[in-house]
């Protein structure tokens, strides 16, 4: 891997980009989705709930940051029954308005977009009703069934599953969320999103880089809860000059930044790290699926902090409102989001070439 | 999960770009003492929340009563009861694994054959049946919330649209 550097520009094809996430990934994968519709043709969702999820319901505390985690917890993740689930014509509702004032790209971008939305039935942590809601969300503004595959039959526990027999059992919900499932779960996304892709590389032939996110997230990436480094795999084919398919940009979710660091009894327990490391970047297949099709992937990674500067010990992305400035406000979910707009200046970067 | 209270109403805030500095200087100094007070404080203002809840939910359960319960509605309730009866039973399943794991670590203390190995072996059985206490009462606590949440958002949904039916 190269040294810290920033980040080059390729060649690549406009528009055709896609993401993908797990859990807090994968919420704001929704998040960036509807942000930028226009620059996708597709979104891979694990275990993610649908947009603007935590303003379901305003009442349960007087202060609004606190109401916004009891419903990220309660409502948004572990619902006791579907019906204190999120609704998902109130947050279509919610959606168009958010695009009707212009905070993010308009509604019928998502008409032609290609889904893969995944829940384990053994999932204790962000439960099947809440990513069932996310499906019909979209069904609700527009994108046709026969675009998305939505899959709710594994015994999967949280996780992104993998081929790699050495990851936890497939229904486990414990750090990493990296679990066997026999298959490399990344492949089928892409496949899903760009029908006729061809099997992934044997080999890799390209490059993993390194990049600094502080210039992308307004000069320093840790008062937004952003890691000091990203990452992008570029295909060999890119690096010589070929035109990429597109950015895939692939998010962790929490406790997988490459920097987390376990907090024991509120103290980062650097003693004892676990070796999660960079494990969701080079174990999770994502680099061999793109090696083979020409695509960059880029890997934002958020950091953890616990800390009333940065209350967010787990390092997962902002989707209940952590950054936000005004509580009675947030803004987590627009173009001018801070991570939202940091991880699209990565991909302008990358597609400057 | 928790948010980004130290910077909350930070003005700076509405230009990111000048956020970084601006945000870090803003930052009160770490205090070097305790302040129980503080504590007081915030148990106070969270029991208070907990309060506001718990009558909110008395007075819109009984502005459904008086709309009128039908089977639907009863159903509903029953289903909200019953899966978090379900969570607990869970939740119980879970304590008592873990306290079985707790004895049979404390079991093994005959294997400690030094002075050091004996305090920190000690040290480990206290601090393990505290930890297990601590992560049981708040997974309750939790469960106790995340009721009073989803009972208080049905109530909500109900009684507006008992309310748009009675318009209609």
């Amino acid at each position: 891997m190269a040294n810290p550097t920033t980040l080059p520009s390729f060649k690549v094809s406009p528009n055709q980009h896609s993401i993908s996430g797990l859990s807090s990934g994968a919420f704001m994968t929704v998040q960036l989705h509807l942000a930028h519709s226009s620059l996708f043709a597709g979104a891979g969702i694990i275990a993610g709930g649908p947009y603007r999820c935590v303003e379901s319901f305003r009442d349960p505390s007087l202060e609004a940051e606190d109401a916004y985690t009891l419903n990220a917890l309660y409502i948004c993740m572990t619902p006791l029954t579907p019906g204190t689930g999120p609704k998902a014509g109130f947050l279509a509702g919610l959606a168009r308005s958010t695009a009707a004032a212009g905070k993010i790209d308009p509604i019928r971008n998502l008409a032609d977009d290609r889904l893969y939305i995944f829940t384990g039935t053994k999932d204790t942590v962000v439960n099947s009703p809440v990513v069932q809601a996310t499906r019909d969300f979209y069904l609700n503004l527009g994108v046709p069934a026969s675009q998305i595959l939505f899959i709710n039959n594994r015994p999967a526990g949280h996780s992104i599953l993998t081929s790699n027999i050495e990851d936890s059992d497939e229904d486990a919900n414990q750090p990493p969320y990296i679990n066997y499932g026999g298959f490399m779960q990344s492949h089928a996304i892409l496949d899903q999103i760009y029908p006729g892709l061809k099997p992934p590389s044997q080999q890799l032939s390209g490059e993993l880089i390194r990049f600094e996110q502080a210039p992308f997230a307004g000069g320093d990436a840790a008062s937004v809860s952003m890691a000091k480094f990203g990452y992008a795999y570029i295909p060999d084919a890119v690096r010589q000059g070929a035109t990429a398919r597109g950015v895939h940009i692939a998010l962790h979710g929490c406790k997988q930044g490459y920097s987390y660091v376990n907090f024991a009894n509120g103290l980062a327990d650097i003693a004892n790290q676990p070796p999660y490391g960079n494990r969701y970047i080079t174990t999770t297949g994502y680099n061999h699926k793109a090696d083979s099709n020409d695509l960059i992937v880029l890997f934002p990674q958020a950091t953890g902090d616990d800390t009333n500067k940065a209350q967010n010990p787990d390092g997962c992305w902002d989707w209940w409102g952590y950054t936000a400035a005004n509580p009675k406000e947030p803004d987590y979910y627009s173009k001018d989001a801070v991570q939202i707009r940091a991880i699209y200046n990565m991909l302008e970067r990358l597609c400057g070439g | 999960m928790r948010r980004l209270t130290g910077r909350k109403g930070d003005p700076s805030m509405s230009n990111p770009s000048l956020t970084v500095a601006a945000s870090v200087t803003a930052q009160p100094q770490p205090r070097t003492h305790l302040a129980p007070v503080d504590h007081a404080e915030k148990a106070i203002a969270l029991q208070g929340e907990w309060g506001k809840r718990l009558s909110s939910n008395v007075a819109a359960t009984a502005q459904l009563l008086m709309l009128g319960m039908d089977r639907e509605t009863w159903g509903e309730l029953l289903e909200i009861g019953a899966s978090a009866q379900e969570r607990l039973a869970a939740l119980q399943q879970t304590w008592l694994q873990q306290w079985v794991g707790w004895v049979q670590y404390a079991d093994q203390i005959k294997g400690a054959n030094t002075m050091a190995k004996f305090a920190d072996r000690e040290s480990n059985i206290a601090a393990q049946w505290s930890q297990l206490l601590g992560t049981q009462a708040a997974s309750l606590i939790g469960l106790e919330e995340n009721l009073e949440v989803a009972y208080s958002y049905w109530l909500s949904e109900k009684l507006a649209a008992k309310k748009r039916a009675l318009i209609e």
